[in-house]
């Protein structure tokens, strides 16, 4: 958990992180540490952020000592709105990287004359793949990636999503370099270890998941995360078999279990 | 044995068709296929699905090859340089005995090196079934002690060429001799910790030298002594590498340190 915590305070140029999230306050707690980290870390810090979002995180800044208004007024934080920036950068259906560079490029631009380190943090991303415009969100991650690649640039991203959903939580990492997903990561290793083991037997189980260790996906992710991941794509009847003990074991708990880390 | 003892239709078939007999299909046999060793505690409602998913992965992606009786073990070609990782002194003489007995009763000069003279008489008495049969073959099996093979008068290793060349001597006075050629296992149990990296060595040097040598031999591992790292270098330098699991045969061909590791360590059993 620290070690997540670590990578949103001083995440390295090129960084492309997603967040997977089931509940608002986890996405609020991923956004605040973000935001709030680059702030104090004397980076320049735009958001792309939905209105009622953004009055989360201000309240949650609020409550840790972060003025952001002074941050805006002095050119430090850019707040747009996503919704807004979306339907511009949108042409044809899909988003246009002309629009794109105008838009985000210019503003992350703008930013860094004053501030050299830029981090950002966006949810029209999100906003497409919750319309079902997948294909969409996963171009607007490449045009995203192609400016990582042209500006020193930290990049954030919130989806809100099962992060037991592995085949599109597998296309979404394909196109990040870290996930994060929300929640006790801890609790849900434990929780997957024991559904396997169940399935699979103990010794059967710890075989393949030191096998699920030895091809971890690229993309840098959460050791739990990363079996699932590996199961999904090479044990598919198994990971179902797993999932469903974890999702009925879910429902009988309290605690949003798969929220994960 | 009902059907849901056994994994479904689609994978039945991709399991017929890596080599596992639908005979073999029952949940309980699977899971005895998989390189583990639960030291006889197999838990019997393992989901069939998920045991055939997880022997399809390790075969197909070729970290090991299907399991197989000991019949497919002991007859190995010319030139053969294997590695026996073994749990238990059973285990040992489990593939011992059907080992050397086939090199009898096939006209080849077998040499045993023993760690200690205990196996050696275990292994005399599990040979006495085919000397009796044949008794011209007495003379055909030698019982040595591996230090006095692969050590000089100060405890040290023997250099690699200095062993390669007596593999060689051994290999042509057994065609001098009239056999067909040298069949030969050495234990590696309780050698001397610090001699470990020269043994390393050796064995990558030894398993190039003995190709295209009328030999078969078999470097005979005690897998609970040896860590990760060791277990990896020496399937690394062996042609082929096999240890028993609770029930069948494994044949470890991964190339991969992580995953080969990964398996020799579950045969190692007893980790949870």
């Amino acid at each position: 958990m620290n070690s997540w915590r670590s990578l949103l305070e001083a995440p390295v140029d090129g960084n492309h992180i997603v967040q997977v999230y089931q509940d608002d306050d986890s996405l609020i707690d991923t956004l605040s540490h973000f935001v709030g980290s680059g702030l104090a870390r004397g980076e320049g810090v735009v958001v792309f952020v939905t209105p009622r979002h953004w009055e989360a995180c201000l309240r949650r800044l609020g409550a840790h000592g972060v003025a952001p208004h002074d941050a805006e007024l002095r050119g430090q934080l850019v707040v747009v709105d996503a919704r807004a920036a979306l339907a511009r950068l949108m042409v044809d259906g899909t988003p246009d990287w002309k629009t794109f560079q105008d838009l985000v490029g210019t503003v992350i631009n703008l930013t860094r004359r004053k501030y050299p380190r830029v981090r950002a943090f966006g949810e029209m991303v999100d906003l497409l793949w919750q319309r079902g415009q997948r294909a969409a969100a996963l171009r607007l991650e490449e045009l995203w990636n192609h400016l990582i690649k042209v500006q020193s640039l930290t990049l954030c991203c919130g989806y809100r999503m099962d992060p037991l959903e592995g085949d599109a939580l597998q296309r979404v990492c394909s196109v990040h370099t870290h996930l994060v997903a929300a929640g006790d990561h801890e609790h849900l290793e434990a929780r997957v270890g024991r559904a396997s083991d169940e399935v699979l037997g103990p010794f059967i189980a710890r075989l393949m998941r030191d096998l699920a260790a030895a091809r971890r996906p690229p993309t840098e992710m959460p050791d739990v995360q990363a079996t699932l991941l590996w199961m999904k794509e090479h044990m598919p009847i198994t990971a179902a078999k797993v999932l469903s003990r974890l999702r009925v074991k879910r429902s009988g708990n309290a605690r949003p279990a798969a929220t994960g880390a | 044995m009902s059907d849901h003892d056994y994994p479904r239709d689609a994978l039945r078939q991709r399991l017929a068709a890596l080599g596992i007999p639908h005979e073999a299909h029952a949940s309980g046999v699977l899971a005895g296929m998989l390189p583990v060793c639960c030291n006889g505690a197999l838990p019997g409602d393992c989901d069939p699905d998920a045991l055939a998913e997880s022997l399809i992965y390790l075969i197909e992606k070729e970290i090991v090859r299907a399991p197989c009786r000991l019949d497919t073990l002991i007859d190995p070609e010319w030139g053969a340089h294997r590695c026996q990782f073994y749990r238990s002194a059973d285990d040992l003489l489990e593939f011992l005995g059907p080992f050397f007995t086939r090199g009898l009763q096939q006209g080849e000069y077998c040499l045993w090196l023993s760690a200690d003279e205990g196996i050696s008489a275990a292994l005399q008495t599990a040979l006495a079934g085919v000397l009796r049969e044949r008794p011209d073959c007495a003379s055909a099996i030698e019982f040595g002690l591996r230090d006095e093979w692969y050590l000089d008068g100060a405890g040290e290793l023997r250099t690699a060429a200095a062993l390669i060349a007596s593999w060689k001597q051994k290999v042509q006075q057994a065609l001098d001799d009239g056999y067909r050629g040298l069949r030969c296992a050495a234990d590696a149990r309780g050698i001397d910790r610090r001699l470990w990296k020269d043994i390393a060595e050796y064995e990558c040097v030894v398993d190039s030298a003995l190709q295209g040598l009328n030999i078969k031999a078999v470097c005979a591992y005690p897998l609970l002594d040896c860590k990760p790292g060791q277990l990896d270098e020496l399937r690394g330098c062996h042609q082929e590498t096999f240890a028993k699991g609770d029930a069948w045969w494994h044949r470890i061909t991964a190339t991969d340190p992580t995953e080969a590791a990964a398996v020799l360590m579950a045969l190692q059993g007893g980790r949870q």
